[in-house]
């Protein structure tokens, strides 16, 4: 990379690469037509939608709240060790948020098997839809941001520059932030609002 | 060894054939009265005289659908060349998103035909078999997602390989992670089959219209790209 490109790319200053951006951006605005739909059913069947958050099990999604907010929290660590040049301890982080990555999909899991036990199904009504899908579509992007964080792991090697890997780093943790952030909204929007 | 100009010329006319799908699909969508789609609530009877009624008009449209589904060929054509440049000898994004593309052009057409079947003689047929047919064409239509994703996805991984330097890259990054977006979110089509009505179902919301846009709008955003690719290569090729 010439220098004058670099000195370019200090003066903007864009985590990850411009390009991952408009990646996030367009998935915010997918998102954004699922929650306007969650508010447009919740408008038409108040009632039913009290009901159907009665029978969620709240306490598995705070606990799932915490892994999330937890993993950005290492997440963040993770890049600013990797800044620093400490691989090992930006390793480390990684590992904890893989973790907490790994800990959303098990209780999540347990989420649904309990509902799916209890006789609940997406065919339940609007508000059951709503939970099921796009607490489903979001199920999709922890596991796709887990695996993102095991790609920048392998992508640190003990004794090496980590420099070279930053834009990557960067780039995933912004991804896992969204995945994060999307959660917290559709956290509320299931589970608290009505 | 130099491409021929006459080539670049037709490379050229295949990314054309970019806009101009979207232009057909579009124009067809809206001449044939299929936005909104036949609701998959309906029945046999409301199904029957759905087709039964503007069937010449309905022809139209649905002709224009499967001259634009056709273009899928040409244009994944025009994808591939760009890729080619990319990858080099062996090019296997290359393949897969071509064969992905002929895969799109050739269940764009079956759909087509199937609609056709559906408005050639509504009123002879029994509603049962109005029903089945109508299910036939529009569930994969709207809900089979891999072929369009497969195609996305190979843009994507070519792009994301390119190991040149920023300005000589044959592709723009950008385009390769709206690929990568366009692929993963085509994943929501897989909803479809669960539903008669609502957002996910074949006329909903997010099943048609976010996936229609989605879909429509990644083709116009490599359009976009292969026009300003290819325009200085075909002056440079002329001059």
């Amino acid at each position: 990379m010439s220098t004058a490109t670099e000195s370019r790319q200090a003066e903007r200053r864009i985590p990850g690469e411009a390009g991952l951006w408009a990646f996030i951006l367009l998935d915010l605005v997918v998102f954004t037509v699922f929650f306007v739909t969650v508010l447009h059913y919740r408008g038409e069947a108040p009632a039913a939608f009290a009901a159907g958050q009665a029978e969620l099990h709240g306490g598995l999604a705070v606990i799932n709240t915490l892994f999330l907010v937890t993993g950005s929290l290492v997440v963040v660590r993770a890049v600013e060790a990797a800044r620093s040049g400490a691989v090992l301890a930006a390793r480390r982080c990684l590992t904890a948020a893989i973790a907490t990555g790994c800990g959303f999909l098990a209780v999540k899991g347990l989420e649904y098997a309990f509902l799916l036990s209890e006789g609940y199904s997406i065919h339940d009504g609007t508000f059951y839809l709503c939970y099921f899908a796009f607490t489903g579509v979001h199920l999709v992007h922890v596991v796709v941001a887990t695996a993102v964080l095991l790609f920048m792991r392998r992508a640190l090697r003990a004794g090496s520059s980590p420099a070279p890997r930053l834009p990557l780093l960067e780039g995933g943790a912004a991804y896992w932030h969204m995945v994060d952030l999307l959660w917290l909204i559709l956290f509320p929007l299931l589970y608290l609002s009505a | 060894m130099p491409i021929p100009t006459s080539s670049l010329r037709s490379e050229r006319i295949c990314v054309w054939c970019g806009l101009a799908l979207v232009v057909l699909l579009g124009v067809g969508f809206v001449l044939a009265g299929l936005v909104p789609p036949p609701s998959p609530a309906s029945s046999g009877e409301q199904i029957r005289d759905f087709y039964a009624e503007n069937a010449d008009l309905k022809r139209v449209g649905i002709i224009l659908l499967s001259v634009g589904g056709s273009l899928f060929l040409p244009f994944g054509v025009a994808v591939a060349a760009q890729l080619r440049r990319i990858e080099g000898p062996g090019s296997p994004a290359a393949y897969v998103q071509l064969g992905a593309a002929t895969i799109t052009a050739a269940t764009t057409i079956i759909y087509t035909f199937m609609m056709l079947t559906l408005a050639y003689r509504p009123d002879g047929r029994s509603p049962d078999v109005m029903l089945a047919l109508n299910d036939l064409a529009w569930l994969p239509f709207v809900g089979v997602w891999s072929p369009g994703a497969l195609q996305a996805a190979a843009v994507a991984v070519a792009i994301f390989a390119d190991r040149r330097p920023p300005g000589e890259r044959i592709l723009p990054r950008w385009l390769g992670w709206v690929s990568a977006w366009m692929a993963f979110t085509s994943l929501t089509g897989s909803l479809v089959p669960f539903f008669t009505d609502g957002p996910f179902a074949w006329n909903g919301l997010i099943g048609f219209y976010v996936a229609a846009t989605v879909f429509l709008g990644w083709y116009l955003a490599v359009f976009t790209v292969l026009l300003r690719t290819t325009a200085p290569r075909v002056r440079g090729a002329a001059t």
